[in-house]
């Protein structure tokens, strides 16, 4: 039975038609053909010919020609279109043309590189002599294979940290290569993006360096999968002119695609039934039609309960014939299933983000996603895995409870049509910058004329005088050399954002420790606090120790039933104004922002219903962040307006009638001392405070009572308000934007915080919506949504409306009761009101 | 950010660290030259002027206990190096090399801002030390070494191989000026050096070698080379060449003891058996050497010298399973039973496996063979040492077995 068969019988089911919140079929595709271009050696037409390629899809076709033509392509087509082609037709041809001519290929992931390898192993077999030679050169090569393949490689496949550490600081062993260097392919390169894409830009500027010392320009040649600016994201990673190609001439069959949301348990709190009971009953049911399936999930967590519970539910001897896959298995456990998924002998597989690009396992008929994977282009390309030849294929994303998920289960035509999500980098983020240039400056000394990618001398010269006062570099006459007894690259970490790193270490059953790879200094407080759950590869661990000073952090696997996440308490202590647009009810505003961040306590939440199950206290000193930041000062005439129709929330309290005798007699009572920190201050600054807060009150005499009230100093006010705060339209609001946000740019939970401050100094002592990057200098994140702040306000304002909970929950304005009230409809009218301006 | 005043500052709120590296000085001090300190004179080239400390030294000098030109062939030495058509070459035709760098970390960015060159010249050995009195004379710097180095045919070494030699090649590629060692044969004498003295001395390195085998002893003059790079970037940034001074000494006495290390190895090697040598240990590795070399016959001698067997109990059971071990290669069992037995008696349970081997195989004296296995099974079995695994026992049990099947096998032929 073909699967659009299965689906049709499927459909039958109510439970399963009821609850599919979107379902398209994308007809079937003809390949647009075109001939060869003239400029292919005859060798190589045969050559393709015998391995069955006797004309090409018409974007390969287009890709050559520009590449004949000395033009750079970026390639954004669909999974499985034929994308290596484009680059490897081009790479054997020149070396046909111009023997010794040689290529470079940045791989993000050792799979692809493997993958690739194989490839052109097999076509320089077939071509005459000793034209090509390929080679992979990562971590993993023998040093005994290294002198070799320094000396005579032409194809050199590799990845960004290999280039960054291991090649370019030692350019000259590899003269021969760069000199004939024609090619540069960069794959995959969406996943370079945020901090890791600004590190690659300025790797990138250092390889072109490089390459002029021995007189190379190479051409670039970039695929990706499709974002939602291409071409934006490939000029900004080379600096050069750059042609996009995203007209796909290759075959497909028909697509089955939909969403898939499970119903509510209870609709007014927005609770629905797990999306993992879901993934086990619809991998059954293709199994039962004898469908093979693959299945993502977003954790080890859940992987394993999905095959936990499908094994369960099926009789013995069928129980083989469902596996999990992530990391962790052993290579050769890995290698059992991928064939078994090629061979059939496996029917369904449950992964990890572990079974990647690359990874051959053949063609299946259907890709199940278990919860939305984060961003868009990652789903796509995993739902792009089903489908044989052109048999028609099915695939499957059921939603979460979150915000996103259920935000795509109501507009899903963005997994369909134009994917928005913007990738972005900032190559100029001065601290990534100031690395990078003590890179360069050892691969070559510096002349004071020359500049750095699209750096001018002068803005270079800022630099490099930093570098010689602080004794790196020495200038003679007018170049700069490097000078100090250090191996710069080492110290560069290409997915960190600042030189000071956290190295994270799990700890045995006998004690010992084994590394898994290290996260920024400033990430680490929030990401492995102690006691913290730190999700590293989907595998999940819990934080026994973090020592900042030592760069150390302890951590052991663990089984946790709940995630953490970091209540970060954020204190504007200035800013600085770039640009500023009023409008009639707000300004939106863009500069920069020197914050105090402190992060005291933790929230523990169960994993997919997102339950509150406790709090966690952190004992990290304050930290400060110099960055950018994107505002929405809100005008008092707004917020009067919304007062009128009982939709402001955020007022501060009217205390009644004799609040200031009564607050008096309590500063006497606790001796003019604050009772948090227990130092004594002026009257002036003293508060009282409400412990349990006044909103929460019925009438004013009751929360007046002098039991409920407390001598606290500004400062320990202001984080006893944070840590009860009241959920308001503002909160609210904020939590809408801050869910919404992934879907316009790139990027990881962490990278960007919303704060929302009832009095702001952003704002004249009024209401304020801030979001900022949280990497030092900011890379263009917060940027980016000032640009597009309609365009995201807008979603906030779809996310509200479609949910239909009663007064707030999880995939709209947050949970209600936590820690205060819901504010759907307090979001909403101020939402509404910044619309349009 | 976006814009690029008080770049300094702004790093600052940022969070970088500055001071990884020794910031310039505050106060200008008082540059001393170079020149004022050190005896020397410019070398002219087209690429303009480098500074050079000259030295001469009569061929006939004694550096420590050792003179500082060979006196000896020094064909074995070459052998080793798989260079034998150096052996015929004038000791004129080879370079002695050290250099001094700005780091330990090798990569594009390490700068070899001294390079101390000798070779002999007519009765005399020429030494020239060039310094970069600025990295920007490198290039004068790599001609000046060129015309220097021109016409010979060998470098020697210690561990150049990895270290001075390539940071060298990627400054002649940096400067994009033609490598007059790219052609050159290279002699690194720090391996064969350790396979010499690695069982007597615990360290390998120049100065220990100098002390216990030259036999010289450096003045105060001298400074510790890991200080090396520091000294040289204090100088960059105050100009003050003082420290300097010492780093010219220090890079005169490598690269002339290197010379007088040629020397004395040449002459070991070439004529092992010759009294001058009287450690066990040494001469049980120079036998080993021997023997990698395919001299068995000197090996053989080496190892039967007198003072290995006057030797403690390690070099002498080690000396006479390797002369054992050549008999057997040589199928001369006549010679090499005795050993075993010998070795065995000194408790080499190789031997004893040896001779049971023997006995099984080539003499088929199948009780023999069985009585020296199951001696040898006792031995294992009571040894306290755990580091003796299963595996052994294992094996000595599958021999013995073996061996009893053919002792049954026998007696029913019989």
């Amino acid at each position: 039975m073909d699967i659009t068969q299965t689906l049709e019988n499927w459909l039958n089911e109510a439970e399963f038609a009821d609850n599919i919140a979107f379902r398209q079929l994308t007809p079937a595709r003809e390949a647009v053909f075109e001939p060869f271009p003239s400029s292919i050696q005859p060798a190589l037409k045969d050559i393709l010919n015998k391995t069955g390629i006797t004309s090409l899809y018409s974007h390969q076709a287009e890709a050559i020609r520009r590449l004949d033509d000395g033009e750079n392509i970026v390639v954004s087509t669909g999974t499985s279109s034929g994308k290596s082609l484009c680059y490897s037709i081009p790479i054997l041809n020149a070396q046909l043309l111009q023997p010794g001519a040689t290529a470079l290929l940045l791989f993000p992931t050792k799979a692809l590189t493997n993958d690739q390898h194989k490839t052109f192993s097999e076509y320089a077999k077939l071509l005459p002599g000793e034209a090509s030679k390929p080679a992979i050169y990562d971590g993993d090569t023998p040093s005994g294979q290294r002198s070799a393949i320094r000396k005579s490689t032409t194809i050199l496949l590799t990845n960004p940290d290999m280039l960054h550490q291991g090649i370019l600081p030692h350019h000259t062993n590899w003269a021969r290569f760069f000199a004939k260097l024609r090619y540069v392919v960069i794959d995959e390169m969406h996943l370079y993006r945020g901090v890791f894409g600004s590190h690659f830009a300025n790797l990138v500027r250092r390889l072109k360096r490089v390459c002029a010392f021995y007189n190379a320009y190479p051409q670039f040649v970039l695929t990706s999968a499709t974002i939602g600016n291409p071409e934006e994201l490939a000029t900004n990673l080379i600096e050069q002119k750059i042609h996009l190609i995203e007209h796909d001439g290759s075959p497909r069959g028909p697509a089955h695609f939909l969403v898939y949301n499970p119903p509510f348990v209870d609709e007014k709190l927005g609770i629905r039934k797990s999306s993992i009971d879901f993934g086990v009953i619809f991998t059954q049911k293709l199994m039962k039609y004898e469908h093979q399936s693959l299945v993502f999930a977003r954790t080890r967590r859940t992987v394993e309960m999905l095959l936990t519970y499908l094994r369960n539910r099926l009789p013995f001897n069928e129980r083989e014939n469902v596996r999990g896959y992530r990391s962790g298995y052993l290579k050769s456990e890995r290698r059992e299933i991928e064939q078994g998924l090629k061979a059939g002998t496996l029917k369904a597989v449950f992964s990890t983000s572990a079974l990647e690009l690359g990874v051959d396992i053949g063609d299946l008929d259907a890709v199940i996603l278990v919860g939305f994977p984060g961003t868009i282009a990652t789903a796509r390309q995993r739902i792009g895995r089903a489908g044989r030849k052109q048999q028609p294929s099915l695939g499957i994303l059921i939603v979460t409870n979150e915000a996103m998920d259920q935000y795509l289960a109501t507009h899903p035509e963005y997994l369909v049509d134009q994917n928005p999500e913007q990738a972005l980098i900032d190559a100029q983020n001065l601290v990534i910058l100031l690395q990078h240039i003590g890179c360069a400056a050892f691969e070559l000394p510096f002349s004071s004329t020359e500049n750095f990618g699209s750096m001018t001398a002068e803005e270079l010269a800022q630099f490099l005088d930093l570098l010689e006062q602080s004794g790196s570099i020495t200038r003679q006459g007018e170049e700069y050399y490097w000078l100090a007894d250090r191996y710069p690259a080492a110290e560069v970490s290409l997915r960190s954002s600042t030189p000071n790193v956290v190295s994270l270490n799990v700890v045995g059953d006998s004690d010992e420790t084994k590394f898994i790879g290290s996260v920024d200094a400033n990430a680490a407080r929030w990401y492995v606090h102690k006691d913290a759950i730190y999700l590293h590869d989907a595998e999940m661990y819990e934080v026994l120790e973090l020592n900042l000073e030592n760069g150390v952090c302890l951590l052991k696997p663990s089984q946790s039933e709940y995630y953490t996440i970091p209540v970060i308490d954020t204190r504007i202590i200035d800013y600085k104004l770039t640009s500023s647009v009023p409008y009639q009810n707000f300004t939106a505003n863009y500069g920069s922002l020197d914050l105090e961040i402190s992060i005291t306590t933790f929230q523990k939440k169960r994993w997919m219903s997102n339950e509150l199950l406790g709090v966690g206290q952190i004992d990290l000193p304050p930290q400060n962040l110099h960055t950018t930041g994107f505002w929405l000062g809100i005008s008092p005439s707004l917020i009067d307006t919304l007062r009128k129709n009982h939709l402001w929330g955020s007022d501060p309290n009217i205390y009644g009638a004799g609040w200031d005798k009564l607050r008096q007699k309590i500063l006497l009572r606790d001796g003019y001392t604050c009772r948090s920190c227990g130092k004594v201050f002026p009257v002036t600054e003293l508060h009282v405070h409400h412990v349990q807060p006044f909103r929460t009150f019925a009438e004013p005499a009751l929360a007046n009572q002098a039991s409920n009230l407390v001598t606290l100093c500004a400062s320990c006010h202001h984080k006893a308000e944070i840590s009860v705060m009241v959920r308001s339209g503002l909160a609210a609001a904020a939590y809408s934007l801050r869910s919404i946000a992934p879907l316009l740019i790139m990027c990881d939970r962490e990278d960007i915080s919303l704060l929302s401050e009832n009095r702001s100094i952003l704002n004249d002592a009024n209401p304020a919506i801030l979001v900022y990057d949280n990497i030092p200098g900011g890379i263009g994140l917060s940027r980016k949504l000032y640009d597009l702040r309609n365009s995201w306000i807008e979603r906030a304002i779809e996310v509200i409306q479609s949910c239909p909970c009663q007064s707030g929950c999880p995939a709209c304005v947050g949970p209600v009761g936590e820690p205060g009230y819901g504010g759907k409809s307090e979001a909403l009218a101020l939402l509404k009101g910044l619309r349009y301006g | 950010m976006d814009n690029w005043s008080d770049l300094s500052e702004q790093l600052k709120k940022l969070g970088v660290q500055f001071g990884k590296d020794k910031p310039l000085p505050a106060t200008v001090k008082k540059k001393i030259p170079i020149e004022s300190l050190v005896p020397g004179h410019e070398f002219d080239t087209i690429f303009g002027k480098v500074f050079s400390s000259n030295h001469q030294y009569p061929d006939q000098h004694q550096h420590g206990a050792v003179p500082l030109k060979p006196f000896t062939r020094y064909e074995v030495l070459c052998d080793w190096a798989q260079a034998n058509q150096l052996a015929e070459s004038d000791i004129s035709d080879f370079i002695f090399l050290d250099t001094e760098t700005t780091g330990l970390s090798g990569g594009t960015g390490t700068i070899p801002f001294m390079i101390g060159a000798a070779r002999f010249r007519g009765d005399q050995f020429v030494l020239e030390q060039f310094f970069l009195r600025n990295p920007s004379e490198e290039k004068a710097q790599l001609a000046a070494l060129s015309k220097f180095v021109d016409g010979a045919r060998a470098i020697v070494s210690y561990n150049g191989k990895s270290f001075d030699l390539p940071i060298i090649n990627t400054r002649y590629i940096l400067n994009r000026l033609n490598n007059p060692f790219d052609e050159m044969d290279h002699i690194d004498l720090l391996h064969i050096t350790r396979r010499v003295w690695k069982r007597r001395l615990k360290q390998c390195n120049l100065g220990n070698i100098e002390k216990e085998i030259l036999e010289f002893y450096r003045t105060n003059e001298d400074i510790p080379g890991y200080l090396v790079p520091e000294f040289y970037r204090n100088y960059i940034l105050d100009g003050d060449a003082s420290q300097i001074a010492n780093i010219f000494y220090h890079n005169e006495i490598d690269v002339v003891s290197l010379s007088a290390l040629f020397t004395t190895l040449a002459a070991i090697l070439e004529d092992p058996t010759s009294d001058k040598l009287s450690h066990a240990e040494d001469i049980y590795s120079i036998g080993r050497l021997m023997e990698s070399l395919n001299r068995e016959v000197l090996a053989e001698q080496l190892y039967a010298s007198e003072h290995i067997l006057a030797a403690n109990h390690q070099e002498l059971m080690l000396s006479l399973l390797s002369r054992a071990r050549i008999f057997k290669r040589n199928k001369n069992f006549e010679e090499a039973v005795p050993l075993w037995q010998q070795a065995w008696d000194l408790g080499a349970s190789d031997a004893a496996l040896e001779l049971a081997k023997y006995y099984e195989h080539n003499a088929r004296e199948y009780q023999n063979a069985l009585d020296i296995t199951n001696q040898l099974l006792r031995r294992v079995q009571e040894s306290k040492d755990e580091a003796i695994d299963r595996r052994v026992i294992a094996q000595l049990t599958h021999r013995r077995n073996r061996l009893l099947n053919k002792l049954e096998g026998s007696k029913l032929d019989g």
